[in-house]
């Protein structure tokens, strides 16, 4: 049987187990005999156990094994001991590292140290006992950091010993060669494997897949040296090379049966509609090819519907990682924080979700570390308006101070005073993402907010979202991004310059408006209009755009913001609205800074998606937006 | 069977092996795309795909309105691209045996990797993995 079929859904489900493990374990901390709870947990790892039993990756089965054998401990005692909650939160750690392992295609970590401390506390009364065992918790720790996948010291390789013939007892022969190999690498896995070696197994070749940094001379003069091994052989271990590229990986998304069954009917209807049409044009039948049509056009908006409901994941797919991650970060800062999340039933589309996770952990983490002063609550809410699915991150810390944003601005001379002066309290906190505002090695008390927030700002931008910053002094401090809810299916202007259509996303635009040329003003040669209580620099979209500029009496303006600072562009006109699905750039288009996409029409005309922030970036060197603010 | 394309670029003769090409396509409708670099001609509409046309004269150094409104698509993958050229000549069968080596570093500047001898007619071949790496810096 091809289980590589089986391996992609065995992961997902599994992680999902592993996520309400992790869940249910933190929520006993808070309230340790809960008895459902205890009960939950112990189902989750005994459902692992099974589904990786019939997977056969044994040292999955084994580890899921021993946390229901430790669960199930807690269930005849009724109470969960606090150094059980670490014992449990590094066990399911462990999981995840060999999931990662099994689908990187490496051979399952080592899980024995962990299993062994473990199955010392469970050999006495658990519930009381371990509490006291000064060495359980660090040691499960520790035993979790020596298997992190990403932690893998040095070169893997596939070591190969052949034993001399007759050889006594080779079985044991061949141990002693893995017990000296142990001291110079980890040990990935061996074939014939140790337990099967152990029952005396009848070993002419061992396999080794080792990783270290020892090179192979001195392996060679180590084990080589041993009696009986006749001889040694090294190869580059090619099993990751072997796999396919994780690009390549087939992704799957799991869908509701109602959903599916809405889909065969949809289908059922649309080949009675071909009928119809078909006949209708047979017989030439005007009026009921226009039914026809009419009800072809209500068949593909709701497939088109149903389709991207496929696509709709609920936010809980990334927040429910997050209350692990803020008691371990809080208990590693030192700090009390609560967490609060609310809204994650909103639903969007997979692709966004997936790329706002790391964002998402890193402004919690960033409201942590340096929001929160000593006990506070961070609330991730998430909630949809119009079709904009917002979702906000604040804290109840001490907020971010301006004074010291102004001066880090002057410090690294990213702007003159007077521009810093110009600043409004909204624009400067963008200056917070600005790359390098503050980086980890200089962290100070406020500006340690940045850091690693550039990553976070583009990552938002280019799903078509926005991030707002919102602060207050002793307040606290608000992440709000606005994100569409689904990134195939974009609501795009069409704006028209030189004759050109060019696109720009509706979620960038912040409002049109049409204004007399006259009333365009200029400031040191820059264009300038006081909209409400601001004065906005314009732009002419054809010079952004190299493309040849011609004067007209009415000044269509697209008021858009690029770094937090409201901009118009001038386009000659505005053509309407479309709800485009949006393409992706391949190579070498995706080199050509300012498109984030391109859509093709009805007829069959491409228009290409501008992303404001990114052309002015592009454009820097013409369009500096600092030359602009010195010269209002 | 092995086979090479033939086609022209202002006055030079230059080769495609076939399974390097997707399609030729005759005068494709072009599509402004903003803010590219002067060799980019367009962007096509190849079945649902966005693909530019670059004028690989142009891009060359071999002549500026050199394009004949031939495009040779490139199989869509990693990079989706098409080579407006000056014209197609035709397609015949590859003999390895007529490869000759490049002396001149122009010619590797040209992204130019064999000579094919082609009946006495030389056919520069296209280096298609260095043509494309150089694309990276568009």
């Amino acid at each position: 049987m091809d289980m590589s079929k089986y391996q992609e859904l065995f992961l997902s489900e599994t992680r999902e187990h592993l996520r309400r493990m992790s869940q249910l374990t933190i929520a006993l901390e808070q309230n340790p005999s809960d008895r459902e709870g205890i009960d939950a947990l112990f189902r989750e790892a005994h459902s692992i156990k099974g589904m990786a039993a019939s997977m056969g990756y044994e040292r999955t089965t084994a580890l899921s094994h021993h946390l229901e054998d430790f669960l199930d401990s807690f269930r005849s005692s009724g109470s969960v001991p606090e150094a059980a909650v670490d014992r449990l939160l590094a066990g399911i750690d462990l999981l995840e590292g060999l999931l990662g392992s099994i689908e990187a295609g490496q051979p399952e970590q080592d899980v024995d140290a962990f299993i062994a401390a473990g199955t010392d506390l469970l050999g006495e009364e658990p519930a009381t006992e371990s509490e006291s065992e000064p060495g359980a918790a660090p040691e499960a720790v520790g035993s979790t950091e020596k298997v992190d996948p990403a932690a893998g010291s040095g070169r893997s390789f596939k070591v190969m010993f052949e034993l001399a013939e007759n050889t006594p007892a080779p079985a044991a022969r061949a141990l002693l060669a893995l017990e000296a190999l142990k001291t110079l690498g980890r040990i990935d896995s061996c074939r014939p494997t140790e337990e099967e070696m152990k029952q005396g197994f009848a070993v002419r070749q061992l396999a080794v897949w080792l990783q270290s940094e020892h090179a192979e001379e001195v392996i060679r003069e180590k084990v080589g040296a041993m009696p009986d091994i006749a001889r040694i052989s090294f190869e580059a271990d090619r099993r990751q090379e072997d796999r396919p590229r994780l690009d390549e990986d087939v992704r799957t998304v799991r869908v509701r049966t109602a959903l599916l069954d809405k889909f065969v009917n949809l289908t059922g209807e649309m080949i009675t509609n071909r009928y119809m049409l078909q006949s209708a044009t047979r017989s030439r039948d005007w009026d009921d090819v226009e039914t026809g049509l009419n009800l072809l056009s209500r068949l593909v908006t709701d497939l088109h519907y149903h389709v991207l409901q496929v696509r709709m994941t609920p936010l809980d797919g990334i927040t429910s990682n997050l209350p692990r991650l803020v008691r371990d970060q809080a208990r590693k800062c030192g700090k009390q924080v609560k967490l609060e999340i609310t809204g994650g039933e909103v639903e969007l589309d997979r692709a966004i979700l997936e790329d706002l996770a790391d964002p998402l952990v890193h402004m919690v983490r960033n409201a942590i570390d340096h929001g929160i002063e000593e006990e506070g609550t961070i609330r991730v809410k998430a909630w949809r308006e119009k079709d904009l699915a917002l979702i906000e991150v604040a804290d109840d810390g001490r907020g971010i101070d301006p004074s010291s944003v102004r001066k880090r601005l002057s410090e690294k001379n990213l702007l003159t005073s007077a521009q810093i002066k110009a600043l409004t309290e909204r624009e400067l906190f963008q200056w917070i993402c600005y790359p390098g505002f503050s980086t980890a090695a200089e962290v100070t008390e406020t500006s340690g907010r940045g850091v690693g927030m550039d990553v976070v700002k583009a990552a938002v931008e280019n799903l078509g979202g926005m991030l707002e910053i919102h602060s207050k002094r002793d307040e606290g401090s608000r992440f709000l991004m606005k994100m569409p809810l689904s990134i195939a299916i974009m609501k795009v202007l069409l704006v028209e310059c030189a004759g050109q259509t060019l696109g720009i996303p509706v979620t960038r635009v912040l409002r049109t408006l049409d204004i007399r040329s006259e009333e365009v003003q200029l400031s040191g040669r820059q264009r300038i209009y006081p909209l409400d209580d601001e004065v906005i620099p314009l732009y002419p979209l054809n010079e952004l755009l190299h493309l040849p500029t011609n004067g007209a009496a009415v000044v269509h303006l697209v008021i858009t913001e690029v770094q937090g600072r409201k901009v118009g562009l001038i386009v000659e006109r505005l053509t309407g609205q479309l709800e485009a699905f949006v393409k992706a750039m391949a190579k070498p288009l995706n080199r050509v800074a300012g498109i984030s996409g391109a859509t093709i029409t009805g007829e069959g005309k491409i228009i290409f998606i501008l992303d404001p922030q990114l052309l002015f970036e592009a454009e820097a060197d013409q369009f500096s937006l600092s030359d602009v603010e010195e010269s209002i | 069977m092995n086979l090479v394309l033939i086609f022209r670029l202002a006055d030079e003769w230059f080769g495609l092996k076939v399974d390097d090409i997707q399609e030729i396509v005759e005068a494709p409708e072009l599509n402004y795309v903003p803010r590219a670099p002067e060799s980019i001609l367009g962007a096509m509409n190849f079945h649902g795909n966005v693909v530019p046309v670059l004028d690989l004269a142009c891009y060359l150094g071999l002549g500026n309105q050199a394009y004949g409104e031939r495009a040779v698509v490139l199989p869509i993958g990693q990079t989706v691209l098409a080579f407006g050229v000056t014209a197609i000549d035709r397609i015949v069968p590859f003999d390895s045996e007529m490869m000759l080596p490049c002396q001149q570093e122009e010619q590797k500047e040209l992204h130019i990797g064999m000579l094919y001898n082609h009946e006495g007619q030389m056919v520069n071949m296209l280096d298609l993995p260095s043509l494309l790496g150089s694309l990276e810096t568009i």
